[in-house]
């Protein structure tokens, strides 16, 4: 089952951004009219784009980190729990792993939950399931400076979905990682995606990365950001890694290449 | 190794320090009221013992209350401050004046203003002390990592839940520093009070007997009470680089701010 938007979807979208324009307190004009919407059916969006083209600011305002300068931002899938009086229930995952060096592994994870007011007994089964999803189990007790970095953003990546979110944000996660920790890091991503079906918005510089990951990749200009592509990209999941030697992705790499060329020499100077 | 390296060669310093000294009070015939030889001064530390625990003693006492002081009030102090912008703008140079002020120069005034000595001392030994715990405790509650803080906010965390287990955590390691530095403040700021305070009354310290000493022209013991003063700085800031790495031993590379 391949996700894409139909026109006779029943659910609410999880996110309706309309021309959003960022302008930061130095007179920055980071993002220029984003117009986004993300289907209520899961989907990976891969966000393309040099570095500060606004990628990042455009994640945060979806996170509610930051407001629009103007335009509008909804959530018509969360509203309702935001309503009651949760958050909006969004998982994070920043550029390093950002964990508390001073607590181990379980209780960085917990730390969501531990927010909401559940005890660490109450969710114990619940966090010890999530890290065994992550493949870090093991390391429960340890703490962060134990980890390698691969396995730290696996903890961040747990962290992130402890509260079983329907949209996860992703800043640029794997860059600081070598390329084989990376590539192992992306085929479990796409194995958690699977098997849970939220929606994951993925900010990365890399082409191969958005190619390999996404059904969906937008292409952004360099500052001040706008969308300059909006491109399907048609392969079954699970991908596995002979995906990455197939003609069909390095064809597909091929195309968004040059959208993200055609987005570069659209720079104003 | 390293670590043997990192207490023998201070320790080989030394006694190469104290054989020269000893060898020059020997060779020059140097009378012990200009300067006494090393080994005099080890001498009279152990016959003026009994004389000396009282106001060794009373100045660890000065010391130790002011220290634990400046440790919890300059946290509350911390807390309060940063809880609100404005109030750490308002509030900040007023510290700050306390620290640059000489602490020789209010003395006498706090002296007179309180009636007892021992608070006179504790509250010189306070103001000298405070102030690094202060200043890195409020760098250390701003310190927290901003991915983090973030993280809070999209959770919806409380103010409280933020300070408890975000903040407070983070000012750890400029905690335990400021407290670094201050454990030795606290024992300077008793022995400079003294020295102000003059005559201690009943109980006195070891600046009191310092001056004392001086003035009856008992070098040896002069020696012998500033050697006494030093052991005890050094086992403060020992005593505290412990506990703090055994707090911080959980941090990165990168605990030491």
């Amino acid at each position: 089952m391949l996700d894409r938007p139909s026109s006779q979807t029943v659910l609410p979208p999880l996110l309706a951004m309309e021309k959003v324009r960022k302008t930061f307190a130095t007179g920055l004009l980071a993002l220029d009219g984003i117009t986004l919407t993300l289907p209520g059916e899961p989907q990976v969006l891969a966000v393309l784009g040099p570095s500060g083209c606004g990628k990042s600011t455009m994640l945060r305002i979806a996170a509610n980190l930051d407001a629009p300068s103007s335009g509008t931002i909804d959530w018509p899938a969360f509203n309702q729990a935001r309503e009651r009086g949760y958050g909006l229930n969004v998982g994070y995952v920043f550029q390093e792993p950002t964990l508390m060096p001073w607590a181990t592994v379980f209780d960085n994870v917990r730390l969501p939950l531990r927010i909401k007011g559940l005890s660490a007994s109450k969710v114990l089964d619940r966090v010890m399931d999530m890290l065994g999803r992550v493949g870090i189990q093991d390391f429960a007790r340890s703490y962060p400076r134990e980890l390698s970095g691969g396995m730290r953003m696996r903890a961040s990546v747990a962290r992130a979905l402890v509260t079983e979110p329907r949209l996860l944000l992703m800043d640029e996660p794997f860059a600081a990682l070598d390329e084989i920790t990376r590539a192992k890091l992306e085929r479990d991503l796409l194995g958690l995606w699977l098997s849970s079906r939220f929606t994951i918005v993925f900010v990365t510089h890399s082409v191969f990365e958005a190619v390999f990951l996404a059904s969906r990749v937008i292409v952004m200009t360099p500052r001040p950001g706008r969308i300059a592509a909006d491109l399907k990209i048609e392969a079954p999941y699970p991908r596995t890694e002979e995906h990455r030697m197939s003609a069909s992705y390095i064809a597909q790499c091929r195309e968004v290449s040059e959208a993200l060329a055609r987005a570069m020499s659209e720079a104003p100077s | 190794m390293r670590l043997g390296f990192d207490i023998v060669a201070p320790i080989a310093v030394g006694v190469l320090f104290a054989g020269l000294w000893q060898a020059a009070v020997q060779w020059y015939e140097l009378p012990p009221y200009l300067l006494p030889s090393p080994l005099l001064i080890a001498e009279t530390l152990v016959t003026d013992f009994p004389t000396l625990l009282p106001s060794w003693l009373f100045t660890l006492k000065i010391t130790v209350l002011a220290f634990l002081a400046a440790a919890i009030g300059g946290l509350g102090l911390s807390l309060l401050l940063t809880s609100s912008r404005s109030l750490e703008r308002s509030l900040f140079p007023y510290a700050v004046i306390l620290q640059v002020t000489p602490i020789v120069a209010i003395a006498p005034l706090i002296i007179i203003w309180a009636k007892d000595t021992t608070l006179a001392l504790l509250i010189c030994a306070w103001i000298v002390a405070f102030f690094p715990v202060v200043s890195n405790t409020i760098t250390g509650l701003n310190s927290a990592d901003p991915n983090l803080r973030d993280l809070f906010a999209l959770y919806g965390a409380s103010k409280w839940q933020t300070m408890l287990w975000l903040r407070l955590p983070s000012a750890l390691p400029y905690y335990l520093a400021g407290l670094r530095i201050s454990g030795g403040l606290a024992l300077i700021g008793a022995v400079v009070a003294e020295f102000v305070a003059g005559t201690g009354g009943t109980e006195s310290g070891l600046a009191y007997r310092i001056l004392e000493s001086a003035y009856r022209l008992r070098i040896p013991r002069v020696f012998a009470a500033l050697a006494l003063i030093s052991i005890t700085g050094l086992a403060i800031f020992a005593a505290l680089s412990f506990i703090s790495n055994r707090l911080l031993r959980h941090w990165r590379e990168s605990s030491k701010p």
